[in-house]
């Protein structure tokens, strides 16, 4: 009884540490801290990285080659370092090679910059559109084979900042950081994420469920 | 779709995801509010908000969890090492081995628990004298014995100088009423105990009492109430479940007797116990028997004479005198501590009138012998046990399966009483609740139908007087808890039945009531005034000793009704015995008779002087 009590209370004091602090006691052989930072961020990451390759079976084996990775570098984390950071460092690795691997990577991204200037002019901006034409609407009746669809024309740039901070709610900055850019230019990025979104599911606009307000609370203040 | 990038875009996307800063928030806001572009464009992202909002979360293939933990685990095994008490614990708690092994002792222990009356806070039957406490009172004894004028022989002498067969003459001697006030005062003792120190207290002291036991070896072991009990025992040391099972550790004792054979070579013929040859049942009825011997120590008598009579001496009352100097140290309170100074007091009407009044004086002050009686329950039960431990390898192993072997054909008796349901009272009918346990009292609703009660004829008419005022005080309050539908659902049995052999005037039968109601239950509300009831029983019985003994018992309570007339009675009785004690003919025969009795061990507070 003694033991469930005090096992009980461990763990009641592993679940209020912090991810860094948890991944210490893991590098000191802890294995129930990484069980608790496992329990913490498997599905999310795993989120990322499905909505990132859009495919199931591979998004499970990325997961575990992802958390792999990371039992295996858990000798060189560092704990000055953001562990989210470390961690979705990775599994966008992953995801990228994945997507090398599976030639997803086809046409250039829709906010690449055309010319040498990093802010300049995208292929994007000279497009006159990209709204869902009306067959491709008859090719889906639910909103959410809609939305996913949507989700998947996006570049792979826009694609993942804007699962990063959609999903994943990851700050701009942390998304900068990630993702190795300026955050100016993550959030151009998401800007354009968000009008392409916009503009592939307009038809859709009067079908969406108004229950979720995305808008925070103190914005809308 | 406009390639023109407003410098208020960032903000938007700070403020459509709550980033922007407060203090800019309201500025924004009403920037947004102000601007239609803005405020649509902020709209139009929100729209796209909610349609994401729609998409389910994906769950992962659970076995990549698995994987993942199983690798993480393998690659942490290096280091993860069991390191000190707590990784030891926790692996041991993860081992379902030992969980199912520990799950099933606590279900053994919470049964037993229960079954014993455990519920109500009370302690297990412990005044059971095992051949190990005998062998500690001869030690005492014979520690006496060098003393100028020695009391009378205590029973563990005779034990050790008596061949088993006529130990077993003695035990057969049916058990008097000096033998059955012992075990009723070791029993308050023991509720006093308890009731001060809580469950913790509870099983401090078994796992003190089974220490003792362990020390001495595996005769302390053995199952005594079925598989749980049995399972208790094998795991004796390990944690804390074990300990748990120490607390039954005397019980055990008992029945180590009987279901493990003796480690030495036994020279009387095989018994036909030996736990190898034994089916089932008939462990559980030794067990049951075992009980039965067990209670019936503590209440003097056995009911209907079925079985042997328990083990002679009762060595509790000796532990009750207050003023006796405290067996250790940590324990002794300052009254205490005087009273050593001034020497020891005899506890037996004949050790009062050798050694004469100084102590006994000490002991009229009433209240604060009264108010030390709980220290001194505690400290006696400390010194009980490690007198145990201490003297555990002298105890001669013969005698016990001797005790068990007598004790066993008594089984269906006793397992109403083991299921922890109030016995039913059986002996007597159900008494007239509404009327109380001392309707023999002048002022009570049905004293006239309540036979005479007999007069005792050693007793003084003074004492008797005295006795009968107190009865009409105490009825009051208690026939007014009683008028209560709740307490009168909740009066356990036995008391129920003292109290109408109280009425009946059947005092000999109330108070063996009163042991039974000791031995079971205690903790109650009813507790401190049944001590005063059994006390008057006694005081009718003419024995004024135990009658003395169990004021001294009820002085401490905390009920202030109980406490005033336990003082009074007790200024009574002191003064009484101060007169009694210079003519030594004037003295009631049935305290002479007590001095007469074999059981007279010695007090166990002899021995801390020495073991301090």
């Amino acid at each position: 009884m003694i033991g469930f009590i005090l096992m009980a209370f461990r763990r009641s004091a592993l679940h209020e540490e912090t991810d860094e602090a948890l991944m210490a006691r893991y590098q000191g052989g802890d294995a129930r801290a990484f069980e608790l930072l496992l329990g913490r961020h498997e599905r999310a990451i795993f989120g990322f990285i499905y909505r990132m390759i859009r495919d199931r079976e591979l998004a499970n084996d990325l997961l575990q080659e992802t958390f792999l990775r990371v039992v295996k570098n858990a000798g060189g984390y560092s704990p000055k370092a953001k562990f989210t950071t470390w961690l979705y460092t990775i599994a966008r690795n992953q995801c990228i090679d994945a997507l090398r691997k599976a030639s997803h990577r086809r046409h250039p991204s829709l906010d690449q910059p055309m010319g040498p200037d990093p802010e300049g002019r995208t292929l994007m901006d000279k497009l006159p559109g990209l709204s869902v034409s009306g067959f491709e609407r008859t090719d889906s009746t639910e909103i959410g084979t809609r939305v996913e669809q949507a989700l998947a024309s996006l570049s792979d740039e826009q694609r993942e900042v804007f699962v990063m901070r959609e999903f994943q709610q990851l700050k701009f900055n942390d998304i900068a950081q990630l993702v190795g850019v300026s955050e100016n230019t993550i959030k151009s990025r998401m800007r354009y994420a968000l009008e392409n979104l916009r503009l592939a599911l307009a038809d859709y606009a009067d079908e969406l469920p108004g229950a979720a307000d995305p808008v925070p609370a103190r914005s809308r203040a | 779709m406009s390639t023109h990038r407003p410098p208020q875009d960032d903000q938007l996307l700070d403020l459509l995801y709550g980033e922007v800063l407060p203090e800019d928030a309201e500025a924004l806001q009403a920037l947004v509010n102000t601007d239609p572009v803005l405020r649509e464009r902020l709209e139009a992202w929100s729209s796209v908000r909610r349609a994401m909002a729609t998409l389910p979360e994906p769950e992962p293939d659970p076995q990549v969890h698995y994987n993942i933990l199983r690798a993480a685990r393998q690659q942490a095994a290096p280091a993860e090492e069991p390191r000190g008490f707590f990784a030891w614990l926790s692996s041991l708690v993860a081992n379902p081995a030992f969980a199912g092994l520990g799950l099933m002792v606590l279900a053994g222990g919470a049964l037993l628990y229960f079954s014993r009356g455990y519920q109500d806070g009370e302690a297990p039957a412990v005044a059971a004298p095992t051949p190990l406490e005998r062998a500690v009172e001869g030690e005492r004894s014979e520690e006496k014995s060098r003393q100028p004028e020695p009391p009378a022989p205590p029973l563990a002498d005779l034990e050790e100088d008596t061949p088993p067969e006529a130990r077993d003459d003695v035990k057969a001697i049916p058990m008097g009423a000096a033998t059955a006030s012992e075990g009723l005062l070791q029993a308050a003792i023991e509720r006093k105990d308890l009731a001060g120190r809580g469950e913790g207290g509870l099983d401090a002291k078994a796992a003190e009492v089974g220490d003792a036991l362990s020390a001495k070896g595996d005769d302390g072991g053995g199952a005594d109430d079925g598989d749980g009990a049995e399972d208790a025992n094998k795991n004796r040391n390990e944690g804390d479940t074990a300990r748990r099972s120490k607390r039954r550790a005397p019980a055990t004792r008992l029945a180590g007797a009987v279901e493990k054979p003796d480690p030495q070579p036994d020279p009387k013929p095989a018994d036909g116990l030996d736990d190898k040859k034994e089916p089932p049942p008939r462990k559980a009825a030794k067990a049951e028997t075992l009980k039965k011997e067990y209670a019936f120590d503590l209440d003097g008598e056995p009911e209907g004479g079925e079985f042997a009579p328990p083990p002679p001496v009762a060595p509790a009352p000796r532990k009750t005198v207050p003023g006796q100097p405290a067996a250790f140290p940590e324990e002794e309170k300052a009254p205490q501590r005087e009273a050593r100074q001034r020497g020891p007091v005899p506890r037996t009407p004949n050790q009062a009138a050798v050694a004469e009044e100084p102590a006994v004086g000490g002991l009229a002050e009433g209240a604060a012998g009264g108010d030390a009686l709980a220290d001194d329950g505690v400290a006696q039960r400390d010194e009980f046990a490690a007198a145990k431990a201490k003297d555990a390898d002298r105890r001669p192993p013969q005698d016990e399966p001797a005790e068990a072997d007598e004790a066993e054909p008594v089984v269906t008796e006793v397992v109403t009483a083991e299921t922890g349901a109030a016995p039913a009272p059986q002996a007597a009918p159900a008494p007239d609740l509404t009327v109380g346990w001392n309707a023999d009292a002048p002022a009570g609703g049905s004293a006239g139908a309540a036979p005479p009660r007999p007069e005792p004829q050693d007793q003084p008419a003074a004492v008797r007087a005295g006795a009968d005022a107190e009865d009409a005080r105490v009825a009051a309050p208690a026939a007014g808890r009683k008028a209560s539908a709740a307490e009168v659902g909740g009066t356990p049995a036995p008391l129920r039945e003292a109290r109408a052999a109280r009425q009946r005037g059947d005092h000999a039968a109330a108070v063996e009531a009163y042991q039974r109601y000791f031995s079971s239950y205690g903790g109650d509300d009813q507790f401190a005034m049944s001590m005063i009831e059994a006390a008057r029983s006694y005081e009718s019985l003419g024995d004024t000793t135990r009658a003395l003994q169990l004021y001294r018992l009820a002085a401490a309570s905390d009920d202030p009704t109980v406490k005033s007339l336990a003082r009074q009675r007790i200024a009574a009785l002191e003064s009484l015995k101060r007169k009694q004690a210079a003519p030594r003919a004037a003295r009631p025969a049935a305290v002479d008779a007590l001095e007469e009795a074999p059981a007279a061990p010695q007090p166990a507070e002899e021995q801390a002087p020495e073991k301090e």
